[in-house]
Parts: structure tokens; C-alpha cells; sequence
């Protein structure tokens, strides 16, 4: 590159995998290179950002439990939450994105359906675009 | 989209790839094909590798299969050929069928960071199935940061 910015404006990072209720427990603490840390929960990004969270479920099993959240606590509206659907017997059961601008990331339930735990996976993932470097 | 918060920020400009995905046939190891890109940014593609120049990149691939039957497992990775051979880069992206192992997991994600031209492909991981799933299309979004 022809210039040397002091990090990374464009990556991902990820969440260790945790078998919880909701994702109110999933933490975002794996930075990649993009030089996040992680307290109590919440991922400092350091600058504001664009984020893009879509959290990722194993086959656990549990058909009966799905999962809104956020990628901020705080947020009420409705088209910047995303939705992770139980695993069930059906087809494409992708999560949906979550939306946030931002300078932290924190999962936060929005609303949960059913009973028993879900198994949030590594791939649980925040694509982020830094709009100050 | 450019920005300028401070006087000591870097001005940052995203450019962004679009492109479709094809794969004839099926079967493990096999590079998917890219067809028409658009965007503002220019990628320069032969056989399904992308040669990308010096700078960083977020890769995104999301591939549509119609699979022979819900028991089919298809992974699918970004690869990229830095020191003379391929190695997968990123996270492993899946696709959904009834009674997968995995589990909502459609995206492969990779970061790009390099000094040099690099090529980077997206493969088929692992297929497992009772017979050869079909295509169904899909596309690439390719991110690229620069400064301006």
C-alpha cells in the first residue's frame, strides 16, 4: 500500500464459540488483525465503524430456540436487528445480518423464542468497516 | 465512501468488486468460475484466480447449490497463493441443508493484506454427497481499502 495507516480500516473479527440461552452471551473477542479488545463483553473497535454482525449456530439440536439480537445494546429499531432461526428440520437456515454504527460491538437479544440453549460457533463473525484509520 | 474525521486520520476509500459465480460440475477441490464484475473496482481474473495487486482486501463468497439430496455437506474456502502453493485463508462457509453439521454458516470471509500481487481462488472444500449437486449460481464481493 502507499500509505501506512495506523490499523486496519477493512476486516472481520470473531466470537469464541459458547453454548448460551441468548446471544447476550457470545463475545467478540477474536480481533484478527483489526486490533480489537474485548471488556465485559463489549469489543472496543477503537474508531466508529460500520457493522455488519451475523452470528452463526452449530447443530445442536435445539429446534425450539431462536434468537434476535443486535450488534449494540441500546438499539430499538427494528431493520438494524438480525435473526437466527432454530435449528430445525428445514432448509437455508441462514442468521440474518445485524446492522450497527458504531465504536463498540456488543451482542444484545432483542427477543428469544422457544426453550434451551443454542451453540453460538466461532464463525459468529462482525464484518467492519472503519471509517477513521 | 470517503471520510475525514480528524487532521491526523488517513482519508480511506472503499472500493468495492461485484461478480458472479459458476462451477460446471461439482466435486471437491474444484475452483468456481467469475463472470461479469462490475463495480468500482477492477479485479483481473483468468480460470477463477483473482490476481489482486499490493493492499488490503476483505473477500466475500457466497455460492448457491441445489444439492442432490439433505444429506450433502459442500464447504467452500477462499484460497490464496502467496509462497508457491495454495492455503486456505478465512473462514469456512457452508452450505445450508436439513441436518447439516454445521450449521448457518453461508459466507466464506477472508482478509488480504499483502506487499505483492497475490491470486486468491474460491474452492470446493469438501463435497459429500450421493450424487453431483447443481450450480445455482451465486456472486463474490470483493473490498479493497486505499487510501486517497
Amino acid at each position: 500500500m502507499s500509505y501506512t495507516p495506523s490499523r486496519p480500516a477493512l476486516g472481520y473479527i470473531q466470537a469464541t464459540a459458547v453454548v448460551a440461552s441468548t446471544s447476550d452471551s457470545v463475545v467478540f473477542d477474536i480481533p484478527n488483525d483489526m486490533q480489537t479488545t474485548d471488556s465485559g463483553g463489549q469489543t472496543d473497535l477503537i474508531d466508529n465503524s460500520i457493522i455488519v454482525m451475523r452470528l452463526s449456530r452449530d447443530n445442536d439440536g435445539t429446534t425450539s430456540r431462536s434468537d434476535v439480537y443486535y450488534a449494540n445494546s441500546g438499539l430499538t429499531d427494528f431493520k438494524y436487528r438480525g435473526r437466527m432461526p432454530s435449528e430445525n428440520n428445514n432448509l437455508f437456515q441462514i442468521s440474518e445480518d445485524a446492522f450497527d454504527y458504531a465504536s463498540t460491538v456488543e451482542p444484545t437479544n432483542a427477543r428469544s423464542a422457544g426453550t434451551g440453549n443454542i451453540s453460538f460457533t466461532v464463525e459468529s463473525h462482525c464484518r467492519i468497516w472503519r471509517l477513521n484509520t | 465512501m470517503t471520510y475525514k474525521i480528524s487532521p491526523d486520520s488517513e482519508l480511506v476509500e472503499f472500493r468495492l468488486a461485484l461478480a458472479t459465480l459458476s462451477l460446471a460440475t461439482y466435486s471437491q477441490g474444484a475452483t468456481y468460475q467469475l463472470a461479469s464484475t462490475t463495480g468500482n473496482l477492477s479485479l483481473s481474473i483468468s480460470s477463477g484466480v483473482i490476481t489482486l495487486p499490493a493492499g488490503r482486501y476483505m473477500l466475500e463468497a457466497y455460492p448457491y447449490v441445489d444439492v442432490v439430496d439433505q444429506n450433502d455437506v459442500i464447504k467452500f474456502v477462499w484460497q490464496e497463493n502467496s509462497s508457491g502453493s495454495y492455503v486456505d485463508v478465512g473462514i469456512l462457509g457452508q452450505v445450508q441443508v436439513d441436518g447439516d453439521a454445521i450449521g448457518e454458516r453461508d459466507v466464506a470471509l477472508a482478509t488480504i493484506d499483502t506487499l505483492v500481487p497475490v491470486d486468491v481462488k474460491l474452492i470446493v472444500k469438501t463435497l459429500t454427497s450421493t450424487g453431483t449437486p447443481t450450480d445455482e449460481g451465486g456472486c463474490i464481493v470483493v473490498w479493497k481499502e486505499e487510501a486517497l
